[in-house]
């Protein structure tokens, strides 16, 4: 595997270095319909911002999907599945804290200590117009990080010049687990005033794997709703406030043996915003947040245990950014960012013994981290064919613990433990692309970054982890994480075709894992014993991404993407948790208004398990999906009806990622009508 | 602007004055001897040790009850009222059950010098009052006077919510022995420090010399859930029979601390628990 990787490497270097012979000239006027840089990538999935687009359907192909099921398929990213919502993404195989995940531009983090709510389930796909992915330090514009980055970016109201009024509304029903999903938006605009209302209401029974069973606790509720109401204050200034509020109700978690309760988030925000493309000053935003997540994990359902818990946790977050992007030099622009957040985390456990007296224990004790940094991005386009980009990001961070109890509890692993920590965070990257000729783009990053332990991993206390069965115990005196990376990427594009290849590595030194402590005995029912989390070491990941586009003329387009992962500890065992190779293709025949969709999903099977952490090999699959899509236009109003067939040939697996290997849906029947106006 | 500045640290100065002495204030416990010593404690007994001229007081911080009891003796001269500050005090607890009488262990004073006017001492009471008459006499050498006399106090014993003394036949030696649980008093989440003393029954439970031969091992352990805490530490010996080590508790609740006692490297017992109650 090595060997093939250093061939690859030296293969590159050669193509990067002895193109000689540079013809074109367009690596600004050509039309690109991927916006992948090396590092960096927009993902839009808002209808109405490419329609037609093959891009658009691959990522979003059904009106229903998830904001994670949209995850799933954009490359780099990979999903941990827990239950049938609520997953959570990583890239490229780092996730939790080693990643940024951000909603416009906020910081959010999850309220649930066992990762039950990872912050994209807060959202949905009718509130977003667009992802942006950075993969490695280039994610830094969010926070510094070495995982990367990805920005959830919330719909902007437009203005109208007359007053215009347009809506979506829809329905769509799903038979797998005979499940209702509706939803609605409006817009309402005129010159100066724009406003935009959504509302979401899913409701999921349980689903049936494949071969027809039914998947017990894997039902859930949830309803969603954003307004969003914009201001022209003049030509080139507005105001907007932002307001979401997202509610989720039993959601159902097989493979745990707790299910949520709720899980509230409040998410509000105001930001003033000043563009020109004439002046210095290109665009500068001032903006405002504050979110809220209440989130109630408990086991009211389940049957045949011990005690009941109830595990209550809640997020609170703060923050201000201000965005400037200006230009130095005619053909410099610097993007630049100053931003700060505070964070408070807080999560209990209470437990109730059938005649005994009622427990309790802080599993997070009340943590508040304060985070403010700078970023500095200077864009340097020094000719038509060569692109070189620097970034820096320096934070300054303090993380306090002063709970009385949440002490006296750490102390009984760190006596002489400190209540308050302060830590500068840095990261660096540089990008350099070159036009190779009119056909082939390649670009090199090269990053250093470092990464401030959670609060999880600093102060959590018998944080049960499914996978590998062990009680968590946090550890205040953990050392930054560092890692150095490294990524290429090499396009070759023409009118009809798109291939990009971007193959990476990364090196991450003082390794954050839990190491088994023989000594203490687990809290958990059943769990094979406690780690205490410690800096473990090196670990290196290694991998590429595929993406291949084609999109002819005749209406038949095609996508296909693949990714792979390979990771390695310095021991030389696997790293746990690494997905396999999976590939995406979709076949799509566009006529007119109609058109039919053909897909195919395929997943390597994943042998290379760290045995060490419970892991168990998942066996490969393939499954195939068929989707049709019509539309009928009625004057200026139209309905469109989306249906399909996924999981054709009924297929009982999981995923490599997935916890406890709990089967994914088997065959599904989907419809979706939709009313646009 | 000079005067202003001069101010400011004036103020700041005088802050972290008020600051520094309000701590000193919290860390001097011992109050000072111009106060009253029986500060926070209650009295429990009361009786004049005739013939020494004296008034026995006993106080401690809560009622007789079964197990390990602190106690303070206050003595007066039974005259003038004053403190008796040097007094040889020797303590003996009785039960008379009307069938047989038994006594009980006891520390006396470690010295016959008063510490603020207080002299520290302990019982074990075995039982409680239900089951008899429990007496407590204090034969009192007064040095002040020369004198010496017989303090005798008819006590009542309540019986503990939750037991602090258990017994054992050890299966090394045939004797029995008792276990007071001295601390944690008032059990906490986190790190406790934990004491017991161990006696042992002697002629007909008239004596009741403390075991220092014991080794102990403990184990915490949440009955409901089936689980221990880490990082606890064996109590050793650290003289009259006392036994000092550490015992963490991770969450509130039922705990059971399980003893296993050793002697010459052979099991005594390994059944004796205590439980207790973090609030």
């Amino acid at each position: 595997m090595k060997n093939i990787l250093f061939k690859f490497v030296v293969l590159y270097c050669f193509l990067f270095f002895a193109a000689g012979t540079v013809q074109g000239q367009c690596i600004n006027s050509c039309s690109h319909d991927s916006l992948w840089t090396v590092c960096l990538a927009e993902v839009k999935i808002a209808p109405g911002s490419g329609d037609g687009d093959p891009v658009l359907n691959f990522y979003r192909p059904n009106k229903s999907f998830t904001t994670e099921d949209i995850l799933s398929r954009v490359p780099a990213l990979s999903l941990t599945r827990r239950s049938s919502f609520g997953q959570e993404p990583g890239i490229r195989a780092l996730s939790g804290s080693r990643i940024n995940v951000t909603l416009d531009g906020m910081k959010m983090f999850g309220a649930c200590t066992d990762k039950m709510d990872p912050v994209s389930i807060y959202v949905e796909p009718q509130n977003l117009e667009s992802f942006e992915v950075g993969t490695g330090a280039c994610g830094a514009e969010h926070g510094s990080t070495f995982g990367g980055s990805l920005n959830m970016k919330l719909k902007d109201p437009d203005f109208n010049d007359d007053l215009a009024i347009k809506g979506l509304f829809g329905s769509t029903y799903h038979s797998v687990a005979n499940s209702i999903f509706a939803f609605g938006g409006l817009d309402v605009s005129d010159k100066r005033w724009a406003a935009k209302l959504n509302a979401v209401y899913r409701k999921s029974h349980n689903y049936n794997a494949g071969g027809g069973e039914a998947v017990q606790f894997s039902a859930y509720e949830k309803n969603n709703l954003s307004a969003s109401l914009k201001y022209l204050l003049s030509s080139n200034q507005t105001l907007k406030l932002d307001f979401l509020t997202d509610n989720g109700y039993k959601i159902g978690f097989p493979a745990l043996t707790m299910d949520v309760r709720y899980a509230h988030a409040r998410i509000g925000s105001m930001s003033w915003n000043y563009s020109s493309k004439a002046s210095l000053i290109r665009e500068a935003e001032i903006k405002v947040y504050s979110n809220t997540i209440r989130h109630m994990m408990d086991d009211r359902d389940r049957k045949g245990l011990l005690m009941h818990m109830d595990m209550p946790g809640s997020s609170k977050t703060n923050g201000a950014n201000l965005n400037l992007n200006f230009y130095l030099l005619k053909n410099v622009n610097v993007y630049s960012k100053v931003d700060y957040y505070s964070n408070t985390l807080f999560a209990e456990m209470f437990m109730y013994p059938e005649g005994g007296r009622m427990m309790y224990m802080q599993t997070l004790p009340e943590t508040k981290r304060q985070v403010g940094g700078i970023y500095i991005s200077p864009v340097w386009q020094i000719d038509s064919l060569n692109k070189l980009t620097l970034g820096g990001r320096w934070d300054l961070s303090s993380t306090k613990m002063s709970d009385e109890l949440g002490l006296a509890q750490l102390r009984i692993f760190y006596p002489d433990t400190d209540s308050s920590f302060h830590r500068n965070i840095r990261s660096a990257f540089l990008e350099y692309e070159r036009r190779l000729s009119t056909r082939f783009v390649a670009g090199v990053q090269i990053g250093w970054s470092e990464r401030l332990p959670s609060p999880q991993e600093m102060f959590g206390f018998y944080l049960y982890n499914r996978l590998d069965g062990f009680d968590y115990i946090g550890n205040p005196e953990l050392r930054n994480e560092i890692a150095s990376q490294y990524s290429f990427s090499l396009s070759y594009e023409t009118k009809q075709w798109n291939v990009s290849l971007s193959p990476f590595l990364t090196m991450i030194s003082h390794y954050i894992e839990g190491v088994p402590d023989g000594a203490a005995s687990a809290m958990t029912e059943g769990a094979n014993g406690v780690k205490l989390y410690d800096n473990t070491g090196d670990a290196i990941l290694k991998g590429s991404e595929l993406s291949i586009k084609y999109n002819a003329a005749s209406g038949i387009s095609l996508m296909s993407t693949g990714k792979f992962v390979h990771g390695q500890r310095d021991s030389g065992e696997p790293m746990w948790q690494i997905p396999p190779f999976k590939s995406l293709t979709s076949i799509k025949y566009r006529l007119g208004l109609y058109s039919i969709q053909a897909e195919s999903e395929l997943s390597a099977r994943q042998n290379r398990i760290n045995p060490a952490s419970g892991e168990t090999k998942t066996p490969s699959y393939i499954l195939f999906h068929l989707r049709l899509s019509a539309v009928w236009m009625l004057g200026p109003r139209s309905i469109e009806l989306n249906g399909g067939v996924e999981n054709i040939t009924d297929r009982f697996y999981h995923e490599h990622l997935d916890w406890s290997a709990i089967p994914r849906p088997g065959r599904n029947f989907y419809l979706t009508v939709a009313f646009r106006f | 602007m000079k005067t202003r500045f001069l101010l400011y640290i004036l103020v700041i100065l005088s802050a972290v004055l008020t600051i520094s002495s309000c701590k000193k204030d919290d860390e001097n416990t011992p109050s000072p001897a111009s106060q009253n010593p029986t500060t926070g404690l209650t009295l429990l007994s009361e009786a004049y040790a005739i013939g020494a001229g004296t008034k026995v007081e006993v106080w401690a911080r809560s009622a007789y009850v079964t197990g390990y009891n602190d106690l303070y003796l206050y003595l007066k001269d039974s005259v003038t009222g004053a403190v008796v500050q040097d007094a040889d005090i020797t303590l003996l607890p009785m039960m008379d059950m009307g069938m047989m009488m038994h006594s009980a262990p006891c520390e006396h004073p470690s010295s016959h010098h008063s510490q603020d006017g207080l002299y520290h001492c302990s019982v074990v009471f075995l039982m409680s009052s239900m089951g008899g008459t429990w007496t407590l006499d204090a034969t009192i050498h007064n040095h002040a006077n020369g004198k010496t006399g017989i303090a005798s106090m008819t006590v009542n014993v309540a019986e503990a919510a939750v037991s602090r003394l258990k017994s054992f036949i050890s299966s090394t030696g045939g004797e029995t022995l008792f276990v007071s649980l001295v601390e944690p008093k008032n059990p906490v989440v986190g790190i406790n420090n934990l004491e017991v003393v161990v006696h042992k029954r002697m002629n007909m439970g008239m004596e009741f010399p403390a075991d220092s031969s014991m080794t102990i091992e403990i184990s915490p352990l949440m009955v409901s859930m089936g689980h221990g805490s880490p990082n606890n530490v064996n109590p050793t010996h650290v003289g009259m029979g006392h036994y000092k080590g550490a015992v963490n508790y991770t969450m509130s609740g039922d705990w059971n601390i399980n003893f296993t006692f050793k002697s010459g490297g052979m099991v005594a017992n390994n059944t004796l628990y205590f439980e207790t109650l973090v609030p």
